[in-house]
């Protein structure tokens, strides 16, 4: 585990080097990426194929990718004037895009700029659905914004086979982003997710909900949040998946579901 | 003389480019149809794919692996529009609303991405690693050439080097590897594919500067926008650069910004037509067209040459 710990540190200094452009740090949030995304595009390897440089160098592209689409998720929806720092925000999320396509191209992989392609254009697709509230369902806006968290990992998991392992982290990821939700809608502030159930015609297109309709915004949450930690959790228990994997779905399931609880909900 | 007839024997397969862009576009998200339907609509000359096609006319022409290349760059300089027009605030574009004016910026930046995902994904019908190579070199330098143009704006003292490194990454490269990768997609011979590049970045430079050129003398109507935006926005492009070396001149662009009337932009456009600034603007783009020219003459004769020195000499004369 240490060795494999060792591992991701190099990682992390792989991406932050990649990301190191001291001008346009002045200006714009600095760009990381999120320990369990990193996690996750490692797990299904050991240490010894953690050494391997075509393996590093798809999981330095996928996290590439991921921070580019987080980084264009901080330019503001609509502003009269265009601040310097937003500009540069739109750029750096450019830049970040190219760079994770020039470090496959690098090594001439082809397949895993199709997968890591693919998987970009479905998550823009789902992003825009949620945004502009095209669904007539909750279930199909729970299945968009699962494809927003989980399709880089499914497909960059589809390249190496690595398939069977895509199940347990792709309730992690989604759970994680429904908490955040949750956890937005609770505390007042905007949530794409809580707004795009609002706007389906069984809440009858109401913009401030009642107190019932907050009630049940948070059920339907807990509902997905709940089953997906039923999963995670026999994944846990499942002596057929390798002790390293269980121990790292442990740190995943303790970051996701431990520790988050907020006032408002009491 | 519109351009397109410059290259009319080639109207059937850029109607095929026309409509698999189309499809690459097409999507299950109503919106995100509309918004790049929207853009694809407002049209464009559609440089890049011509090149890419008028290169490949060197080697093995089969339209059905160089589509996937002409597709590509034109849909990676679509998602650069809409991303510029985000960052220029921008409302109209080729007199159309911009998506970020249809819509907001939000939907912009999603519809950008996606347009850039779909551009990768045509390309990675072509398994020829050197072709990813470029392209992804090309995306990168893009990317620097926007950021350095956000830095170096009102910065004065900036040298002609400065310019130049700057269009280059704005504009050249892309339409340099436009016409190197539709001729490597024909597998067009080494050492030649390289010519290409040569001369889509001349011709990209002159371009470019024509453009910069005509933001100062064409009209209104013509660009779409006021005349003398990019000095108003702070881009000091090559006649302003050589303006800058007259003191009076200097010290009326130096008060420029967005505060500046449309009437006091009127006088130091008029100040520098009547110096010899654009005229010296004029000569520098057509020293880059020479050039542009001079590797033509080394390429193998055929039809498509023709073709490539009409659109080199039309890039140089046009207008708007």
């Amino acid at each position: 585990m240490n060795e494999w710990l060792k591992q991701k540190e190099m990682l992390e200094q792989k991406v932050r080097q990649k990301l190191s452009y001291p001008y346009l740090h002045k200006y714009i949030e600095k760009p990381e990426i999120e320990e369990s995304r990193l996690l996750i595009l490692m797990m299904p390897f050991t240490a010894e194929q953690l050494l391997s440089d075509d393996i590093q160098i798809c999981i330095v592209s996928a996290a590439l990718i991921q921070i580019a689409l987080d980084t264009h998720e901080r330019v503001i929806a609509s502003s009269d004037y265009i601040a310097k720092d937003q500009q540069l925000t739109v750029l750096a999320g450019d830049y970040f895009s190219g760079l994770y396509y020039r470090t496959l191209a690098e090594t001439g992989n082809i397949d895993m700029i199709r997968s890591l392609s693919a998987a970009v254009k479905s998550i823009n697709e789902s992003k825009i659905a949620l945004y502009h509230q095209e669904h007539d369902s909750v279930s199909s806006i729970m299945e968009s914004v699962y494809k927003i968290e989980t399709e880089i990992i499914k497909q960059f998991y589809s390249v190496f086979d690595l398939q069977s392992f895509f199940p347990v982290v792709s309730h992690v990821l989604s759970a994680k982003r429904l908490i955040e939700e949750k956890h937005l809608f609770v505390t007042g502030e905007k949530s794409v997710l809580a707004e795009a159930v609002d706007s389906l015609e069984a809440w009858g297109n109401n913009p401030s909900l009642s107190v019932d309709g907050q009630h049940e915004m948070i059920s339907i949450c807990d509902q997905y949040i709940n089953h997906a930690k039923a999963e995670v959790e026999q994944a846990l228990h499942d002596r057929s998946v390798a002790g390293s994997v269980r121990e790292l779905c442990s740190l995943l399931y303790n970051e996701t579901f431990r520790n988050k609880t907020y006032p408002e909900e009491g | 003389m519109k351009v397109t007839m410059l290259y009319s024997f080639l109207k059937a397969d850029i109607e095929y480019i026309e409509r698999e862009l189309e499809q690459a576009i097409s999507s299950s998200s109503p919106s995100l149809r509309d918004a790049s339907l929207h853009l694809l609509q407002a049209g464009g000359k559609r440089i890049r794919p011509v090149f890419v096609l008028l290169a490949a006319k060197f080697g093995d022409y089969r339209i059905e692996r160089v589509k996937n290349v002409a597709v590509a760059l034109e849909l990676i300089h679509m998602a650069s529009l809409v991303h510029d027009d985000v960052i220029d605030n921008a409302k109209l574009r080729r007199g159309q609303p911009t998506v970020k004016a249809e819509w907001d910026n939000r939907m912009a930046m999603y519809t950008g991405d996606y347009i850039f995902a779909r551009a990768l994904e045509y390309m990675t019908d072509i398994e020829n690693a050197e072709a990813h190579r470029i392209l992804s070199n090309t995306m990168v330098e893009l990317c620097i050439g926007e950021i350095n143009q956000i830095k170096d704006k009102y910065q004065y003292s900036q040298n002609l080097r400065d310019y130049l490194r700057r269009i280059k990454r704005k504009t050249a490269i892309l339409m340099a590897a436009s016409c190197q990768l539709g001729a490597l997609a024909a597998d067009v011979p080494d050492g030649l594919h390289q010519k290409f590049y040569q001369f889509g970045y001349n011709v990209g430079m002159a371009f470019q500067i024509t453009d910069d050129i005509l933001d100062f003398t064409a009209t209104e109507k013509e660009l779409g926008k006021p005349a003398g935006s990019d000095l108003l926005q702070g881009n000091v492009t090559l006649p302003a650069l050589y303006a800058l070396e007259d003191e009076r001149l200097r010290e009326q662009i130096m008060q420029v910004g967005e505060h500046t009337t449309k009437q006091e932009m009127a006088e130091i456009i008029h100040q520098m037509k009547r110096s010899d600034v654009l005229d010296r603007s004029r000569a520098l783009s057509q020293r880059y067209l020479r050039k542009a020219l001079v590797i033509l003459d080394e390429l193998p004769s055929n039809r498509t040459k023709k073709s490539l020195r009409d659109i080199a000499k039309f890039v140089g004369k046009r207008k708007y």
